[in-house]
């Protein structure tokens, strides 16, 4: 996501030169600086050319064990033992995977940018149960509504007056239904469910600066409504992603989750920083014991100035601060992250 | 206009024009365009309270009262037995009349807001629809084919209200309207699915109308048997099948009571009018919005009179008179109430 539109729209201003002298992610209306923040600009076939040269592989007996998929530039989504960080398998079948999201049941859905295309694994699987055609829009994020196994991807167009969409398949089948937000080029670049079937996204538009918005969908909504997220005076920077932690609906930015609630405005309740990694924490995953509880782990992935070396980190929950667990190897600008339970 | 309650100049040229004379003892002209549906305009200065609903609230299912305070901008929630306060929804601009559908939730105009606001017996928004061209103040639901009818008090730009029904409570609405009608405040529709509403002409008299089912336009129904001066509840009495319908300004005087109305075709007979009292034991002074539930007469009494404080009753009905409970700890400036079963 943050390598497409941003880089889009970066792009779009320039030729690049603009990009390279504006910081600030925490001032709304800049551009994020270049390197820091979001994945490069990869060519949109380098994943697939270099997964041409292997296949989708997972360790036996994965059926109980709890698990984490991270989304990677090369192409290649890792499967990670949830509790022992140990690396169980890896799925290829991907040219630009971004967000990840996971049902009910543990199956894990993947979008894929490049190719316009969301694909579910079961648990486990190494091969693609089902295969959702999301074009001619972009898919960068997705969530999943547990009450009623409806998927919402969240749509970042290529091209900078392009205008992105959520799209919501009834059930996880059949065809979307779009909405829209209020802006020319809205860019969607996450979404995500709470308990009860609300969405929350957020989408950047903009000409020349770009500004993030947010937009919220109550469970039985039919139009996406514009919602003010307080707690920014100068606006809003560059959000890594929305998600819901059990209690609060948080927006990520940068190293720093936002808790909100939502019922009519939003009301900023907290936040909790994550040391550690590079600064800036890619799409977040919280672990929940259960549907009723809230989050007690949360995890995202980093990358360092000049993409040379990548994380994925483990945080206590709600407690933040330093990690207390990571891991460095196999992976290649992390960017979307699921957790999947085991069956026990 | 989503900072202030102003009113609307561009239509004083309306005003100067229409010839019409107010009634004889209150001007009405001051409330004529204002996005207030209070008999005296209520100015919004919100609490900025936090929000809360008890845990019992949450899990209970007995029936809750929905008041909306337009000056506080919140939504209290009562329950209905004792009317202690189990609640409070900020976050509102202008929170108005409201109705009840069949799923127990409860539909919240949010005038200045230009939205509708859909919330569950628990208080937690379900859904949220937009009036872009209107001022929504009060809200029906149609239950026989479960639309919602959402009445504008006036259009934006000062054009004329009109009524708007969105298909399931949903999606895109139709506008109706009854030609020689200006402003649209409250409504309810009968158990055959007409739909009946009040409101005021251009000069700022009384208006009841209806919206047959299924029909294109509305007109107006012609009221005898007494006087309604300012447009307060509207809401079909199954049990007595007739209207119940409201004034806040009851005889003319700063002073609510509720009348009960038969219709026949594009007549209506008042046969019955209910007066209310506060716990100080003086007329109501403006009940804006009632809601009758089984027996009994639930609202609140904005009491800008000063008679007591603004408070929220159960009466007793049709008999009225001394309340049968109240809250006075809560309310502001009251205007809509709604049940939630």
């Amino acid at each position: 996501m943050r390598h497409s539109a941003i880089a889009r729209f970066g792009a779009f201003v320039a030729g690049g030169m603009l990009l390279v002298h504006c910081s600030g992610l925490s001032q709304g209306g800049l551009m994020p600086p270049a390197g820091t923040a979001v994945r490069p600009v990869q060519p949109a076939s380098a994943g697939g050319a270099r997964n041409g040269r292997r296949v989708s592989w997972m360790t036996k007996g994965m059926n109980d064990i709890d698990l984490l998929y991270v989304s990677n530039a090369n192409g290649f989504v890792n499967v990670y033992r949830f509790w022992q960080h140990t690396l169980v398998g890896v799925l290829t079948n991907f040219t630009q995977p971004t967000g990840e999201c996971a049902d009910a049941v543990g199956n894990v859905y993947i979008v894929d940018h490049s190719t316009s295309k969301i694909y579910e694994y079961a648990h486990g699987g190494t091969k693609a149960i089902k295969t959702l055609d999301d074009s001619p829009n972009s898919p960068d994020g997705c969530s999943v509504d547990h009450n009623t196994g409806n998927l919402a991807v969240a749509n970042d167009p290529y091209g900078y007056y392009s205008k992105g969409n959520i799209a919501i398949w009834l059930h996880a089948t059949g065809k979307p239904k779009i909405y829209y937000g209020a802006s020319y080029n809205d860019h969607f670049t996450d979404c995500a469910y709470d308990d009860r079937g609300d969405l929350f996204t957020t989408s950047i538009y903009g000409y020349l600066s770009f500004y993030t918005e947010f937009f919220y969908l109550p469970r039985l909504g039919s139009q996406l409504l514009l919602m003010n997220m307080p707690g920014q005076q100068s606006g809003w920077g560059y959000v890594q992603g929305v998600a819901w932690d059990g209690k609060y609906w948080i927006v990520s930015m940068d190293n720093v989750l936002y808790q909100f609630t939502i019922n009519i405005k939003a009301k900023l309740i907290g936040s909790v920083t994550l040391n550690g990694g590079y600064g800036v924490v890619s799409q977040i995953s919280f672990y929940r014991k259960s549907l009723k509880s809230q989050a007690t782990q949360v995890l995202g992935g980093s990358t360092s100035q000049g993409y040379k070396s990548s994380v994925v980190e483990f945080w206590k929950y709600p407690a933040g601060g330093n990690p207390f667990a990571s891991v460095t190897k196999n992976l290649d600008q992390p960017f979307g992250t699921a957790i999947s339970l085991g069956a026990n | 206009m989503r900072s202030y309650y102003g009113f609307v100049p561009l239509l004083a040229a309306l005003c100067a024009c229409s010839g019409a004379s107010a009634p004889p003892a209150i001007d009405m002209a001051p409330q004529r365009f204002s996005t207030s549906v209070a008999r005296e305009p209520i100015a919004s200065r919100p609490d900025h309270h936090r929000p809360w609903i008890s845990p019992e609230l949450a899990r209970a299912t007995a029936p809750v009262l929905f008041v909306s305070d337009p000056g506080t901008a919140d939504v209290y929630i009562y329950s209905l037995s004792t009317l202690k306060l189990k609640g409070t929804i900020t976050g509102f601009d202008q929170p108005q009349g409201e109705c009840s559908d069949n799923k127990g939730n409860v539909w919240v105009t949010d005038t200045n807001g230009q939205t509708i606001y859909e919330l569950s017996h628990g208080g937690q928004l379900e859904n949220a629809l937009s009036d872009s061209n209107g001022y929504p103040d009060a809200c029906a639901w149609d239950p026989t084919t479960k639309n919602l009818a959402v009445m504008s008090l006036f259009g934006v730009g000062s054009s004329s209200g009109n009524v708007l029904i969105y298909p399931k409570g949903s999606g895109s609405p139709t506008s109706y309207a009854n030609p020689t009608q200006y402003f649209y405040n409250f409504g309810g529709y009968d158990t055959a699915g007409n739909l009946y509403f009040d409101g005021r002409d251009a000069s700022g008299t009384f208006m009841l109308s209806e919206l047959p089912r299924g029909a294109n336009s509305a007109y107006t129904i012609k009221l005898s048997g007494g006087t309604i001066y300012f447009p307060g509840m509207v809401q079909w009495d199954p049990s007595n099948n007739n209207l119940i319908v409201g004034d806040q300004s009851c005889a003319n005087n700063y002073a609510s009571c509720i009348y009960q109305v038969t219709v026949s075709q594009k007549t209506g007979t008042i046969k019955k009018q209910i007066k209310l009292q506060d716990y100080a034991g003086s007329q109501a002074c403006d009940l804006v919005q009632g809601v009758k539930y089984k027996n009994q007469v639930a609202g609140s009494d904005y009491d800008f009179c000063a008679h007591a404080t603004s408070a929220t009753y159960l009466w007793t009905y049709p008999t009225g008179g001394a309340p049968k409970l109240y809250n006075k700890t809560t309310d502001v400036t009251p205007v809509g109430a709604a049940i939630s079963i």
